[in-house]
């Protein structure tokens, strides 16, 4: 069979993909809710008292896993929507490493902001 | 990228002919079609035609055969079967693609609107450009593969819950309205398989009598050929056969996700 199109940019990263996304979104859901219902809590209470729960070990841990996830169920949906759109190999080569670097650097910065509150 | 405006040859000029062939008419009905001609310089135009609806057959394919015989035969269209198995006259009816040859006239309220299968290159008027859909097609191999010679005498038999698998797929004919509705084969239609050809490789995979499944889900796996579907469900919507593209394609990245070792 010699089709013109046969094996045509055949890449391997589908599953993965697909299976990140999925297990991001499905933490996402009770982390959350449980953020939230955290931050709403705070509400009219000073920085202190919110510093204090933020840097809690259970807490930090969960905010941590929170961080992490969010940037990557983000960087996941991104990448999607560059591989729709955009189609010139280089540009779609730079927007990807861009969009993963700047996920990283939240992620890093957010984490190391937190761990800064448990000591 | 996305090209977010037209090319300049096919900006439509509004500017079309018009037909009138309803005179002395109870039931008028205005249909505005598509035409392009290669073979001159200029833009696509919409031509309308005004017709006598008790003259005429009750489906839109009945109007374009009435249309090429009596008024105008320079209109251009596929058709064959006229009964919804050939697939030739699929093409964008009322904003739907469908097939020309089962859409009655009186489903559609106001005019009827008549444009080729959306974001095809146009071979003439209402004709699409089909060749990298059936070389697509081609690229699953669409045939029965299998490690086992055939039986003597006889044929592969199946028990009764494996040919069940494989209603909803079989009746697939081709027609190409579901990959031309859907917004990711329009972006990526290249190198993205779109729901039809996918729906075959499904069909494929499922039938017990084949072995190459694994070998089949392989193939599919990747960035473009399988996951720029995106459950737009387009596809579902427009099928004139009624079958469900969305569903088949669902089946395959839940079979990818879950088999061992990729």
């Amino acid at each position: 069979m010699s089709s013109p199109i046969k094996n045509n940019h055949v890449d391997h990263g589908g599953v993965s993909h697909w299976w990140w996304q999925k297990i991001t979104a499905v933490a996402l859901i009770p982390l959350s809710f449980w953020f939230v219902a955290g931050v709403v809590s705070h509400v009219g209470s000073d920085q202190e008292a919110f510093a204090r729960w933020v840097g809690a070990p259970f807490n930090a841990f969960l905010i941590i896993l929170f961080l992490i996830n969010i940037n990557l169920h983000s960087q996941i949906g991104i990448q999607a929507v560059i591989d729709d759109y955009i189609h010139g190999r280089a540009l779609k080569k730079w927007s990807s490493l861009s969009v993963k670097a700047i996920h990283l650097l939240f992620a890093l910065l957010s984490v190391i902001a937190v761990l800064s509150l448990t000591l | 990228m996305v090209e977010f405006t037209l090319p300049p040859n096919s900006v439509i000029n509004k500017k079309g002919k018009h037909f009138d062939a309803s005179e002395g008419a109870v039931r008028k009905k205005e249909f505005r079609i598509y035409r392009w001609d290669p073979a001159d310089e200029n833009n696509p135009r919409i031509d309308t035609y005004t017709l006598d609806l008790d003259q005429c057959g009750p489906m839109v394919l009945d109007v374009l055969i009435k249309i090429k015989d009596e008024i105008d035969p320079t209109l251009t269209f596929r058709r064959s079967c006229r009964e919804g198995i050939c697939g030739s006259c699929a093409m964008n009816i009322d904003g739907t693609n469908t097939l020309a040859c089962t859409k009655p006239i009186d489903e559609i309220k106001s005019v009827v609107k008549i444009y080729p299968l959306p974001h095809m290159n146009i071979v003439k008027d209402l004709v699409a450009e089909m060749t990298h859909f059936y070389q697509q097609y081609a690229s699953v191999e669409p045939w029965l593969k299998s490690d086992s010679p055939p039986p003597e005498q006889g044929e592969r038999l199946q028990s009764k819950a494996e040919r069940a698998l494989l209603d909803g797929l079989y009746e697939c004919i081709l027609c190409g309205s579901c990959s031309m509705s859907c917004p990711s084969y329009w972006w990526n239609g290249e190198q993205y398989l779109g729901p039809a050809v996918l729906m075959q490789a499904y069909r494929w995979i499922v039938d017990s009598r084949d072995d190459a499944a694994k070998k089949r889900l392989e193939e599919l796996n990747g960035t473009f050929r399988l996951y720029r579907c995106h459950t737009i469900m387009n596809c579902t919507r427009t099928c004139p056969k009624g079958l469900n593209p969305g569903r088949a394609i669902a089946e395959i990245k839940k079979m990818l996700a879950t088999q061992k070792s990729g």
